[in-house]
């Protein structure tokens, strides 16, 4: 980091299960997580200065979807910004917004209800250039099937998950670099650094080979003057397909990662890489200290990606 | 702030309702590209860009990852959207990524075509129970405050349409401006038709096509690359209950703009914003808000907002200039409206605002509006400090 600051602290943390939920709202959702990540916390919610969101509007059906939840994650006369990425870029914007010196607590909020998504088919098509892309009928589909042949180098008979399944949920967490708060909890999880990267958009001009995992975890791990991972104990990827899981794997041998790899179960869309940082936080501590690293993504076969590299210290 | 931090740059398309002879992407590549030019960078010399724009407005899922071909490989990025106040938001956001020491120069570009959508649909795609079925789109939510600000403050139509005259005709010196109307008159705006009573059409701001840029650095960085930065001296955001129903009134007390300018006055020092500020450029989308939006700002009085107007104060020749630009009545990419606001509020303070110049221009006020309650707040500088 260029400047020495306070650094950011997760305090605290709520989910809904992720699951087909048909009976519960949106609202209904993200309320749920907000209660239980102040609880979490042991915070209330005038001690929260700023809130930043993530959800896409495509997905929700609305427009500026954020609108929807603005009193459950109380925004009502306070600060709050949509990212419209996955969950874990926005904790990273958040990140930003304690380390500006604007706030010292900042709620982020990540959701998603897929049930209610008409057509995940005309979603994916939506994603893709209009002119040259869609009447193809280039979907996120062809996209991963590419990614999985180009990195095997062969063509595949890929098992895809079942792209009708679909998940709801909401995850919220809690960052903040106040000293009273930070206090409340046993365990210091606080953020070593972050990084976030996008990629090109158009398959030809993609290395789908490599991808950009690597280069956002180099990215992350500029910033702390280290070279490669090997000081981490656990990483935590969000994964859109089950592949997916060797390539990183191929990476992190790359990145001299040596140590538990913990995966992060299959999370609703925007809500999976708060659901790997979740997953890391849920595991057993080996050690009192502890680094780990979390992984989001978002777009078109890992398109945008983002890490989050944190340090616990677990108490005594 | 953590650290200070400095609009350097800015670039803008010229906008129009129907740009069919550019892409999304191309108006995107053109103003990042002048904003570039304007600072004498190349792409690879920025750390981040981040993208603002309402995806539901044309259809498109993550439209900011079809805009990514344009770093020619992995580049930091993200986007905000807040509705109407994404603009702004992402310059908040922008100035915050920067402060924090994460990046060094960060470009925002903000577009819009929504000539490629169906606004009215995107803006109708709310709360599904009950707004949708009494007041879908902007038009007819504003309708209904509007009706109520007038009659709480005696407000006129004439009042309104003088705010009209006045943005369209500075949108005649501004060469980037959609609707530029030299010859408008309080006449014709009376004459326009009525889109939902007390509404007429040229009270209503025009859906464009367009885009905007702007580049934020360090304080190092502005200093080197820029001969007279625009200092972020302060920001504020403040949102509100954005259901019809859930708020008893809305432009008569726009709370959150009250609370939001507040706060960043507080920051930087001003306690007289009418003899302060030497130039404003804030999100009007319809003619009543802009004279609501001068009492919640402070520059007059409760129930004098229409005298305001009717003694020019808020003319290009008056005390406080406000939109010189020609606003967002003259001027609405929305995804793009806040990034427009605040990047002609900087080039007041660079000096570069060409026939829309304020003369010596160095304290400048932004503001953003969204979702009918939502309100940001920013003062820039050319000076640095804490206070004014």
């Amino acid at each position: 980091m260029a400047t020495e600051q306070r650094p950011t602290h997760l305090i605290g943390w709520h989910s809904t299960p992720f699951q087909r939920d048909r009976r519960s709202t949106v609202v209904e959702l993200v309320l749920k997580a907000v209660e239980g990540t102040l609880k979490s916390a042991n915070v209330n919610h005038s001690e929260v200065d700023y809130i930043i969101t993530s959800s896409v509007d495509l997905w929700d059906g609305r427009t500026a979807s954020n609108i929807a939840i603005t009193e459950v994650v109380g925004a009502i006369m306070k600060g709050e910004a949509r990212v419209a990425a996955d969950g874990l870029i926005a904790a990273i914007h958040a990140d930003m917004a304690i380390r500006s010196g604007n706030y010292q607590t900042v709620l982020v909020v990540a959701h998603c209800k897929e049930s209610e998504v008409d057509s995940l088919q005309k979603l994916s098509e939506w994603t893709f250039d209009p002119l040259y892309l869609q009447p193809l009928k280039y979907d996120q589909k062809a996209s991963l099937l590419i990614q999985e042949s180009v990195r095997r180098g062969e063509t595949i008979e890929s098992s895809l998950c079942d792209p009708e399944e679909r998940l709801d949920g909401a995850i919220a967490f809690l960052l903040s670099n106040n000293p009273d708060l930070i206090d409340r909890k046993k365990e210091r999880i606080s953020f070593l650094s972050t990084a976030v990267l996008t990629d090109v958009h158009y398959p030809g001009k993609r290395d789908f080979a490599r991808g950009i995992f690597s280069q956002v975890v180099k990215k992350a791990l500029h910033e702390i003057q280290e070279e490669d991972l090997t000081s981490f104990e656990k990483v935590a990827l969000s994964e859109v397909q089950s592949f997916q899981r060797g390539f990183y794997q191929d990476h992190l041998r790359d990145l001299h990662f040596e140590g538990t790899q913990i995966f992060p179960p299959k999370a609703p869309f925007m809500v999976r890489g708060l659901g790997a940082l979740l997953s890391l936080i849920e595991s057993d501590p080996r050690a009192r200290r502890e680094r780990w690293l979390a992984h989001g993504q978002s777009g078109v076969s890992g398109q945008s990606e983002g890490v989050v590299l944190l340090e616990v210290d677990h108490g005594a | 702030m953590a650290r200070e931090v400095a609009i350097i740059a800015t670039g803008q398309t010229h906008h129009g309702s129907k740009l069919d002879e550019f892409s999304q992407f191309d108006m995107v590549a053109e103003a990042m590209s002048l904003a570039l030019q304007d600072a004498e960078m190349k792409l690879s010399d920025l750390d981040a860009v981040l993208f603002t724009n309402m995806e539901l407005f044309e259809g498109r899922a993550f439209p900011d990852h079809c805009m990514a071909d344009i770093f020619g490989g992995p580049f930091s990025s993200y986007k905000i959207a807040t509705g109407g106040t994404s603009g702004t938001s992402g310059a908040i956001a922008a100035a915050m990524a920067v402060a924090s020491g994460q990046y060094d120069k960060v470009l925002l570009v903000g577009w819009e075509k929504h000539s490629e959508g169906h606004t009215q649909t995107g803006m109708s795609l709310t709360d599904p129970f009950w707004d949708r079925q009494i007041a879908s789109g902007a038009v007819s939510n504003f309708a209904l405050s509007i009706s109520q600000f007038m009659k709480t403050r005696g407000i006129t139509e004439e009042q309104a349409a003088r705010v009209a005259v006045k943005a369209r005709k500075n949108a005649s010196r501004n060469p980037y401006a959609h609707l530029k109307m030299a010859d408008i008159t309080v006449e014709k705006v009376l004459a326009s038709p009525y889109l939902a009573t007390p509404v007429r059409r040229l009270d209503m701001c025009p859906q464009s096509d367009g885009a905007c840029a702007l580049i934020i650095a360090s304080c190092e960085e502005a200093q080197k690359r820029c001969a007279r930065p625009a200092w972020v001296r302060a920001v504020a955001t403040r949102h509100n209950r954005p259901y019809l129903g859930d708020l008893s009134d809305r432009l008569s007390s726009m709370k959150t703009l009250e609370d939001a300018a507040r706060t960043v006055y507080q920051k930087s020092g001003i306690t007289e914003p009418l003899k302060q500020i030497d130039v404003a450029e804030i999100y009007e989308p319809v003619t009543y808000a802009e004279l609501a939006w001068y009492e919640a700002l402070g520059f007059c009085g409760r129930g004098e907002s229409g005298r305001l107007i009717e003694d020019g104060v808020t003319e290009m020749t008056g005390e406080l200039p406000v939109n010189p630009s020609g606003g967002v009545l003259s001027t609405n990419p929305v995804g793009a409206s806040g990034v427009i606001r605040t990047a002609e509020a900087a080039l007041q303070i660079h000096g570069k605002g060409g026939a829309r110049q304020v003369e010596g221009a160095q304290v400048a006020l932004v503001t953003g509006y969204g979702v009918y309650s939502w309100s940001d707040v920013m003062i820039l500088s050319s000076k640095r400090g804490s206070k004014l």
